[in-house]
């Protein structure tokens, strides 16, 4: 079969690493094995070099996956900043437990990353779970 | 459009509790309302109460009635301005009033004299007249007051958190090391740091690497609960097949 060369893993980590990561038997990262070159691959990093910002491009179309550019990364001990603008339409889920729909809101939506108990279960705010990680579904190539 | 990966402690939990709260006690409130003996007596006196402009009463009256109005200046600006965008919001503030009236209630069914109908004057001079009585009544309103107050004003907290972040340096790219399969660069805080919630990380690491897609989901499933799953499988449809 041939390997689809679609993935791109990137990771900004504190240094010295003090900070919590996943550990690698829960979300492990890929194999060397699996690496490709940055020719071969679909996808393409571009940065921009101060504020440093970042695009993911997709080559075939030209597509901007992810763009960091709008504001500058802040990553401090107790907050996290990365801010990526969204295609138009766009189809977000994730981000942790809450009482709206499946499907995120994308005008004026807030959704706070705070674990909590909440009374009533109330629309628009957050519930008793919090998973900063957004998936985002894009139309197909083919 | 843009999407915001923030994470910071949420002021709104403070009004939302506070107007939920006050919605679930005051149900039990209301209903305690209707069953109440001297609820016509009370009504009487508390409408007195309300309606007595001259000032030159006993202190305590006069006080009283300020804070009755304060607190209802709060109680129907907070229901305009729930009602404005959602319905929800207005239980919790008409229960406000209900733990507030409920407290009077308690006291006026304590009272050993029973309302008659030409005595409620009297009333209001008795019940003022019992110390308890004002120092449970002072309580009633203040914290009727301080939930009216909450709940009115907890709106404004939800917007305010984010804005000091904007003015922070973002960090710059150096030492670019660009592999066959990716780079890895070293980060470093582009300016002095603005410490908005927590301390800047002055250098970072940042590591890029491309890769195939293949496989993906089957890394997740730990080998141990391939083999539950299989074991699961078997004893389900065994069980199925003679239960039914």
């Amino acid at each position: 079969m041939v390997s689809i060369a679609k993935r791109l893993h990137i990771k900004i980590q504190d240094s010295p690493a003090i900070a919590y990561t996943v550990p690698e038997s829960i979300f492990p990262y890929p194999p060397s094995d699996q690496s490709v070159s940055a020719d071969e691959a679909e996808l393409e990093f571009t940065y921009q070099e101060t504020p440093f910002s970042f695009r993911v491009v997709r080559k075939a179309n030209n597509e901007v996956l992810f763009d960091s550019s709008a504001e500058s990364l802040i990553f401090q001990d107790e907050y996290l900043r990365l801010r990526t603008a969204l295609p138009a339409n766009p189809n977000l889920y994730g981000l942790g437990e809450h009482a709206d729909d499946f499907k995120l809101g994308t005008t004026g939506y807030t959704r706070t990353l705070w674990s909590r108990d909440s009374y009533g279960i109330p629309e628009g705010t957050n519930l008793y779970g919090n998973h900063p990680g957004k998936s985002s579904l894009l139309r197909c190539l083919q | 459009m843009h999407l915001r990966l923030d994470s910071t402690i949420p002021f709104s939990h403070l009004a939302s509790v506070t107007r939920l709260a006050s919605k679930g006690l005051g149900v039990d409130f209301f209903f305690s309302l209707h069953f109440a003996r001297s609820s016509v007596c009370f009504f009487e006196s508390w409408l007195q109460l309300l309606s007595k402009v001259r000032v030159h009463e006993d202190r305590q009256g006069f006080l009283y009635r300020t804070l009755v109005f304060v607190g209802l200046f709060f109680f129907v600006s907070y229901q305009i301005w729930e009602g404005r965008d959602s319905g929800r919001g207005r239980e919790g503030g008409i229960c406000m009033i209900c733990i507030h009236i409920y407290i009077y209630l308690i006291e006026a069914m304590q009272s050993p004299r029973p309302c008659s109908s030409s005595s409620s004057y009297y009333y209001y001079h008795y019940y003022w007249q019992n110390s308890s009585t004002i120092m449970w009544s002072a309580a009633a309103v203040l914290v009727a007051l301080t939930g009216a107050l909450i709940a009115a004003t907890g709106r404004a907290f939800v917007i305010v958190v984010p804005r000091q972040a904007t003015f922070c340096p973002g960090y710059s790219i150096s030492n670019v090391q660009s592999g066959n399969t990716g780079l890895t660069a070293d980060l470093s805080l582009a300016g002095p740091a603005c410490n908005s919630f927590g301390s800047d990380i002055p250098s970072l690491k940042l590591m890029v690497n491309y890769d195939t897609g293949m496989d993906f989901f089957f890394f997740f499933l730990p080998i141990h609960l391939m083999v539950l799953l299989d074991e699961d499988e078997d004893d389900d449809g065994d069980d199925m097949a003679t239960s039914d």
